[in-house]
């Protein structure tokens, strides 16, 4: 592997993308907007039940969360970085595909890796908008009060959840080389991992047979360590189990993605399907 | 004017619209995209309910804001309508955007054809899908989830109401194409907009938990009364007898005469400047 030949790529195609990202001011505008109304709808879809007394009750007594607004937020967090890195890796050959770019880009010598992961860390600098707006409208209008004691414990799930979710844009990236409704499918993703992951609400109130789903998912960990950092003052020793299982994913998905990606490409090659959609 | 010409521009938008809809439908695609994402929303409404009031999900709270007793009907009506959001409001929108992309806008808009009438067949062929996707979401959510109406359901009050909101969304609808125009991303609009449009228009919570501020702004949008009405001839058996439901649609009749000259006005002033800007094929 030639280092600097893989750096060129990553910086080429990490600057493309936060060009494209940055050439249309309705694009910036709507990732500051967007969070504000979703993060509104699960916290009014508890107030249908009750006055804020009585859910924080509830969930405090049922789910160790002082604050059920604070809850949501964390999840909201979390998963829209998901979203946003299904939405920028997972989706990123097929937009060479709508470009007509795909062939031109699949005959050079470009490791395919390298591009996946520089459209992964672009479009994580996206989604940290949306982070730093939905920190700021939670301090403002919801009035969350943070229970921190660990920074690093806080500083180590964020980045290790990054990058299992990285790896999980990596992986489906690969699978939408095969398909010409690729954002259909990430479309229809969002509602599913939203639910099994537990975003609005903790994963223990689903139904058993439910939550394993959820443990397949790395969503699930990367909100439940955010949860304990920032929510209920967990240091690192109480999240570890949450950032191993990131990590695993992080390997798996990536050797996973790695060699799907070798295999589906062949297959589109020798089909001919690279450029059609 | 020639009526003529106008209506086979728009038939022959129609059907365009409705060859390119059907280009890429696939069962899973239906299922998965306009059957499953709105069944999970209702499904995760449906924990928060049974975090809150317990394994029944029955709350006397929500019971006493709405009347209604059925919350997860409640939730697939609310959701059903997502469809008439995506296709009326931004159906237009899209259709811009689409040839922007193609690289054929500038052509479209400088035929002599009526760019109403191109604009109006786009959001028709929208319609034919939407509505059936309306249905089909409403008889599966019923059929899985239940539904157990408090009377009689009263259907053709529910379908004027339905209708009522398809025709003054559109007038939303007219305005974002004329938007999209100048600010290009019509993905970006329709992303912001959907869950604007399900925060204030009560679609999955009773608009009465929201602010003040945020009730008044509520009831400015069509969708709300649309929902409402709907909910409470389909639930409630609520109809053309009784007054609430009969002000709702009179205040969507209204909204129909007074938002759709605006929207049809306000697309006819971006268009003009758009022309004159140079902005149409630009992308």
């Amino acid at each position: 592997m030639n280092l600097t030949k893989e750096w060129r790529t990553f910086r080429a195609v990490f600057w493309r993308n936060l060009k494209l990202f940055t050439s249309y001011s309705a694009w910036i505008v709507a990732t500051l907007i967007w969070p504000i109304p979703l993060l509104a709808i699960n916290i009014y879809s508890y107030r249908a039940f009750g006055t804020d007394a009585s859910i924080s009750t509830v969930i405090s007594h049922d789910y160790g969360f002082s604050n059920f607004a604070g809850m949501i937020i964390i999840g909201t967090v979390v998963y829209l970085l998901y979203n946003r890195l299904l939405w920028g890796a997972g989706i990123s050959l097929q937009s060479e595909r709508w470009m007509g770019t795909i062939e031109a880009l699949f005959v050079t010598p470009a490791s395919r890796m390298t591009i996946l992961f520089a459209s992964g860390v672009s479009s994580l600098i996206e989604g940290a908008w949306w982070v730093g707006c939905i920190f700021v409208v939670s301090w403002i209008i919801f009035g969350v009060q943070p229970s921190i004691t660990s920074w690093p414990a806080i500083i180590l799930g964020v980045v290790s959840t990054m990058i299992a979710l990285i790896s999980v844009g990596v992986f489906f990236a690969s699978f939408f080389v095969l398909t010409r409704a690729a954002d259909q499918m990430a479309s229809a993703l969002q509602a599913p991992i939203r639910f099994f992951s537990g975003v609005a609400f903790p994963i223990s109130a689903l139904p058993q047979l439910l939550q394993f789903i959820s443990y397949v998912l790395p969503v699930t960990y990367g909100i439940q360590a955010m949860r304990k950092a920032v929510l209920t003052g967990g240091n690192i020793a109480s999240i570890t189990f949450e950032i191993a299982s990131l990590y695993v994913f992080a390997i798996v998905l990536t050797v996973a993605g790695y060699f799907t990606l070798k295999a589906l490409e062949k297959q589109a090659k020798r089909k001919g399907t690279l450029y059609t959609y | 004017m020639d009526t003529g010409y106008i209506s086979k521009v728009l038939r022959v938008s129609f059907i365009s619209e409705l060859k390119l809809l059907t280009r890429y439908v696939s069962v899973p695609g239906m299922l998965g995209f306009n059957i499953a994402v709105p069944f999970f929303f209702i499904l995760s409404s449906w924990i928060v309910a049974t975090i809150i009031s317990g394994p029944s999900g029955y709350s006397p709270y929500f019971t006493s804001l709405t009347g209604m007793t059925d919350y997860l009907a409640y939730l697939t009506i609310g959701f059903a309508f997502n469809t008439f959001i995506f296709s009326t409001a931004f159906g237009g929108a899209n259709a811009i955007r689409g040839e922007q992309q193609q690289g054929t806008a500038e052509v479209v808009f400088l035929t002599p054809g009526n760019k109403i009438a191109w604009l109006m067949g786009k959001m028709f062929g929208g319609q034919v899908f939407a509505i059936f996707g309306f249905i089909i979401l409403l008889g599966s959510g019923f059929a899985l989830f239940g539904y157990t109406p408090q009377a009689f359901p009263d259907i053709p009050a529910a379908s004027v109401a339905i209708i009522l909101t398809i025709v003054a969304m559109a007038a939303l609808g007219f305005v974002l194409a004329g938007v999209c125009f100048f600010a290009k991303r019509e993905e970006e609009i329709s992303q912001v907009l959907w869950p604007v449009f399900t925060f204030f228009c009560g679609l999955a919570f009773p608009v009465q938990v929201l602010p003040t501020w945020g009730q008044e702004i509520a009831y400015l949008i069509p969708l709300t009364y649309g929902v409402d009405a709907t909910r409470r001839a389909l639930m409630l058996g609520l109809g053309f007898g009784d007054a609430a439901t009969v002000q709702e649609l009179l205040i969507l009749l209204l909204q129909v005469f007074i938002l759709l000259p605006l929207g049809l006005l306000i697309f006819s002033r971006l268009e003009k400047e758009a022309r004159r800007s140079g902005a149409l094929g630009t992308y």
